[in-house]
């Protein structure tokens, strides 16, 4: 992290990031048009999220006094806010984006303050409910600028459609089959394709080639759009965006933690939450200045791990692409200019990644019949949305809003449900064993069901089940035992903790695995062997004795 | 087969009348859960009530003889298994179809063509594997999901039609669904099994109290004799070639559903299970195969096997063939029971609706379940996100698709078929340059075991390959290398080499050196002080189990350790 790489890797690390960036620039574009903005104020909105983006870089990267993760899992354009804020400009104007992902920015604020109670209301399965229905929504939003350019909807126009099949083939071909640099920049090396054939085709506008033309090769991004406007009736979105995007940043912190530090066992809660409050601070900068939500971006974390590469020095070289470009308005042009199928295609490649990248964070928990309900009825409400347009439209005015996509709705209904099930749901259960031969499948499926009804993570609770039953054996096989065991697994998120008490000596678990020769020597040798393999199972191990009751209390990081 | 602990009444245990007699009805509780898609499809036909009475009875006449033909274990059908079947989501989408383009008659001879197509498709099913991996299994799972819950939604909101849904109409769905919803979190043991049931029968309370069901709509119940032959007279069936490819892809999703099943309670039933016993699957679904057709020739839509039902048996441990037979028995009586069927004929549609949702709820999940069982890679996540993108937009923009040329309009007109083919297309085509053996080097001495990890995450993601398995294929790969090293067994540069088919996952570590004694047993303490062979054979010992097969082999010098996991 501290290192200070040559300044050729440094370059080209930044570079690479950029470009990483870059391709989520298609979502101040939509958002330009959707409010019905002008060339000129689309150009000057992109290069401004690029100031945004450079700012949030530093801001996440660099600590300063309680701002800031240290990692590089700096901000891009985000999926998130783009749902709500299509809402919001097609309602208000740019105005009322920038005032709502304002407030949504220091919404987020005091959110990383608050982000350890945030969880057990937002457990995976709803955050990874949130993932997927944003995935869900950027594929419909490309879709609809593939298939519905213009008023008439229902006209098919083979020739956008084809154009958008050869963006999306050159993205996935690229991604799939080829290696390095190639697949690395996959999404604009088809960008760059698709607007090519579009050009050679003739189907740029010859406007937006004259004011490319005419636009200045160096100059300051315009203020003209800026403006900010609120409305209760999208706080709802908004707020919800903001949650997810807190979340977000709490698990790409995580992540860099986890890659950044090989004896890692448990998030450091307070990086996370400077990681948060950095990323709503660049929230703030990106409405202030006049661009849209930003949130912190998981590729980033990717490639910072799969080059190694997690230099701090890498975000000045960032932030400093990102201001030489902010300065190039024919770049905004360029971007603006892109024809909708090429833009949409770019939307469908991202979305698939959002919709399986959520699929895995939802099912990555056990799920009981609980939270099967609670996510598959949220996706059943959010479809419906999606499905019965008409339906929206006979809604109250207020509530359109609030209910009116399948993200707000089917995150409230999942976050409702799950809310409501949390009634009965017991934290700690016990389970007798009985001398004898061991039932292994018995011990599993007791774990298996502790694991459903908590929502724990599947491959904790397979490693506590496993250690659970080879305990119990080795327990049984030492003979210091009588009569049978009693075990009691706890949870709370961070946690599992499984206590085996029976009556009988305590088990000598030592830190060391006994020599050979003590194995031999002495009877307790063997006992120490069994007792050393146990504590290598779980993440610690405490014995207690107490009135000729033993209770060993193994626990697993969760 | 080896009897599973806690099981009380095993596939050929007899038990007690009583308990013969509720698990059947059990099992017919859970099977009647899905009879609102038959009864949707009549719905959309505009069918009168005297004749859905009729479509109910042959509807228990097709389930009754489907249980019975699953449970067989003579003849060239049946899996021998208790795994009743019901009525197919995944029939849904091309029926609706059919509804719409001819008619039930259409539905009924598409119905037939359908289990004509599941009945070639359990001969081949071995050769199907690579084409039908699991993720998309799962992702038909998920589209029929789809769309049942799509038409619960219509249902319950009224969209399309004569009025939108009214508040009394939306207080029956929303109590019936809160009482399905509320018995199963809440509820336990008998109430919370039969939760949907009772949600139906609730729902038809409260639609009776807000006068939502009138009197007057059980007129046909009152005529409706006590005993009576089901109606199969003024039937007919018909064919369109252009429905072809939907009811293709339902009976290919139908078949899937009812592999997983019958794989499913394959495990169930038994404690050594290891791997898929493929005759018996074909059986089994050769005998669903025959359910549909048949329940096409009598007058209804497919049928697949019911998870909820192998669930049922599997938490209850009670999967005596007897019951089936019961099951299969009761069916075919109230078959010929019109009051019943009356009764079922007449569900108002808020509660249809409201069950189709709850239903829509498990299969989503389940569905989503399936496609992450399986490690996914960049491939794989563009098969799934592609495929469920092409899904979506032709249920959000019809209108596009609908300007398409004819040729294609069936493939397009529902997202279960057009989800579908993009996925097998995108997976044939993504196949193109995955390696099936790929190879790590470890360089001598220190060795980094999250290196190894990654290597077996990434070659399990390029697979697609079980995530249990790969997990505990990484633990061992990397205990394993450790114990040879630290043993002193292997002192040069290692290499490992990982390879795949559906069945096993092998790890092959290859070095200069000796080979390790691999004993079953592991060596006394005497041994191992003894001789200088005693440390060597423990760490023989260890590797043994880490894997579901060791074996060793050495040749010039060099040794190969076979790691066999079954997958």
């Amino acid at each position: 992290m501290r290192d200070v790489p040559p300044r050729g890797i440094t370059a080209l690390s930044g570079l690479q990031h950029v470009g990483l960036m870059s391709v989520y620039l298609v979502y101040p574009v939509l958002l330009a048009e959707a409010a019905g903005a002008s060339n000129e104020t689309a150009a000057a909105m992109i290069s401004l999220t690029l100031v945004a983006l450079g700012v949030g870089t530093l801001l996440q990267v660099i600590p300063f006094g309680p701002v800031g993760s240290g990692f590089l899992c700096q901000p891009i354009p985000t999926v998130l806010y783009m749902v709500p804020a299509l809402i919001a400009a097609k309602q208000g104007g740019l105005p009322l984006v920038f005032g709502m992902t304002l407030a949504a920015g220091l919404l987020q604020m005091a959110l990383s303050h608050a982000l350890r109670h945030l969880r057990p209301i937002f457990p995976p399965e709803i955050a990874g409910l949130v993932v997927l229905l944003a995935g869900i929504a950027t594929g419909v939003v490309g879709l609809r600028a593939i298939v519905a350019t213009g008023a008439d909807a229902s006209a098919s126009r083979p020739d956008e459609l084809a154009l958008a099949l050869f963006t999306l083939t050159v993205m996935v071909a690229l991604n799939v089959w080829a290696r390095g640099w190639l697949r690395m920049f996959c999404v604009l090396i088809g960008m760059a394709g698709g607007y090519c054939v579009a050009v050679m085709t003739g189907r740029l506008a010859s406007a937006d080639v004259a004011a490319f033309a005419a636009s200045p090769l160096l100059d300051l991004p315009g203020f003209g759009h800026l403006g900010w406007t609120f409305d209760p009736a999208l706080a709802v979105p908004f707020a919800l965006a903001a949650v997810a995007a807190t979340l977000k940043v709490a698990g790409n912190v995580t992540t860099s933690q986890k890659a950044n530090d090989p004896a890692w066992t448990r998030p450091d809660m307070r990086s996370i939450s400077r990681g948060a409050l950095a990323d709503g601070l660049a929230n703030v900068v990106a409405a202030g200045l006049g661009s849209q939500g930003l949130n912190s971006s998981t590729a980033a974390v990717g490639i910072a791990s799969a080059t190694g590469v997690h230099s701090r020095r890498v975000a000045w070289a960032i932030a400093a692409i990102l201001a030489v470009l902010a300065l190039v308005p024919k770049l905004g042009l360029l971007l603006y200019a892109m024809p909708r199928p090429v833009a949409g295609a770019a939307l469908v490649f991202s979305s698939t990644f959002i919709v399986v990248n959520g699929l895995q964070i939802m099912t990555s928990r056990l799920l009981d019949a609980r939270r099967t309900l609670v996510i598959g009825l949220a996706l059943v409400a959010g479809l419906a949305v999606d499905l019965f347009p008409a339906l929206v439209a006979t809604l109250p005015p207020a509530w359109r809003t609030m209910l009116g996509t399948s993200l707000v709705l089917g995150t409230l209904v999942g976050l409702g449900l799950n809310l409501l099930f949390r009634i009965g749901v017991r934290r700690t259960e016990s389970l007798a064993v009985p001398q004898g031969p061991v039932d292994t499948a018995a011990i599993e499926g007791f774990m298996t069901a502790c694991g459903a009804a908590w929502g724990a993570r599947r491959d904790v609770i397979e490693r506590a089940s496993f250690n659970l039953a080879q305990s119990v054996e080795t327990i049984f096989q030492s003979g210091a035992v009588a009569g049978p065991l009693a075990v009691r697994a706890s949870f709370d998120e961070f946690r599992i903790d499984l206590r085996v008490s029976y009556d009988g000596a305590p088990l000598e678990l030592p830190d060391k695995r006994p020599s050979n020769e003590e194995i031999l020597a002495s009877e307790e040798g063997e006992r120490k062997l069994a007792g050393f393999m146990l504590r290598r199972l779980a993440d610690r191990v405490a014995v207690t004795h107490k009135s000729g009751r033993s209770t060993i209390l193994f626990h697993f990081d969760h | 087969m080896k009897r599973p602990p806690n099981f009380t009444y095993w596939l050929d245990d007899v038990p007690p009348r009583g308990v013969t007699l509720l698990s059947a009805l059990q099992h017919i509780g859970l099977v009647c859960s899905f009879l609102p898609i038959p009864l949707a499809v009549a719905r959309e036909a505009g069918l009168t009530p005297d004749r859905m009475v009729a479509l109910i009875s042959v509807s228990m006449l097709a389930l009754g003889a489907t249980a019975i033909l699953q449970v067989l274990t003579r003849g060239p059908v049946g899996s021998g298994l208790l795994a009743p079947s019901c009525f197919s989501g995944a029939y849904l989408a091309p029926s609706l179809l059919a509804v719409k383009a001819g008619g039930l008659p259409l539905v009924f001879g598409m119905t037939i063509f359908g289990g004509l197509i599941e009945a070639g498709l359990s001969r081949v099913l071995r050769y199907l594997r690579p084409f039908l991996p699991p993720e998309i299994a799962g992702f038909v799972v998920v589209m029929v999901g789809v769309t049942v819950g799509g038409l619960g939604v219509r249902y319950v909101l009224g969209v399309g039609a004569a009025a939108p849904a009214s508040g009394r109409e939306l207080a029956v769905s929303v109590l019936t669904l809160g009482l399905m919803v509320g018995l199963n979190v809440w509820g336990r043991g008998a109430p919370r099994l039969f939760c949907a049931l009772l949600g139906i029968v609730g729902g038809y309370v409260a639609a009776a109290a807000l006068g939502v069901l009138a009197v007057a709509d059980f007129a046909s119940v009152k005529d409706a004799p006590l005993v009576g032959v089901p109606s199969v007279g003024d039937l007919g069936w018909s064919f369109d070639a252009a429905l072809v490819i939907p009811f293709a892809v339902g009976a290919m999703a139908a078949c899937l559903k009812t592999v997983g099943d019958l794989t499913t309670c394959q495990r169930i039933n038994d404690a050594d299970w290891v791997r898929p016993d493929m005759r018996s699957i074909g059986r089994g679904t050769l005998a669903n195969a025959i359910g549909s057709a048949l329940a096409g020739f009598l007058g209804s839509t497919g049928v697949n096997t019911s998870s909820a039902n192998i669930g049922l048996s599997g938490a209850t441990g009670v999967t005596s063939r007897r019951i089936a037979y019961a099951t299969g028995g009761i069916f075919l009586v109230l078959a010929f029971t019109p009051k019943i069927a009356g009764v079922l004929a007449v569900m108002p549609r808020p509660v249809m609706g409201a069950a189709l949702m709850f239903v829509a709820a498990f299969i989503f999940v389940n569905g989503l379940q399936i496609i992450a069982s399986r490690l996914l890679d960049a491939r794989r996540t563009f098969v799934i996100g592609l495929s469920f993108i092409i899904a979506i937009a032709v249920d959000i923009s019809p209108a596009y698709f609908r300007a398409l040329p004819a040729a294609v309009q069936p493939l397009v007109g529902s997202s279960l078929v057009a989800g579908m083919l993009a996925a097998v297309l995108l997976n044939l085509v993504f196949r193109i340059g995955v390696r099936k053996v790929q190879r790590l080097a470890l360089p001598a001495g220190h060795v980094d075991p999250a290196a190894l990890e990654q290597f077996m995450d990434a070659c399990g993601a390029s697979w697609g390959a079980r995530r249990d398995v790969i997990e505990r294929a990484k633990f061992n790969l990397t205990q394993s290398i450790e114990t040879l090293l630290s043993s002193g067994v292997a002192t040069g540069p290692l290499e490992v080499e990982a390879s795949f088919d559906e069945f096993d996952v092998d790890v092959r570590v290859f070095y200069d050196g000796p080979q390790p004694d691999l004993p079953e047993k592991r060596p006394s303490n005497e041994e191992i002080i003894a001789s200088e062979e005693g440390e060597r054979k423990l760490a023989g010992f260890m590797l043994r189990k880490f894997a579901d097969r060791v074996s060793v082999a050495h040749k010039g010098g060099r040794t190969t350790i076979l790691f066999h996991f079954d997958h």
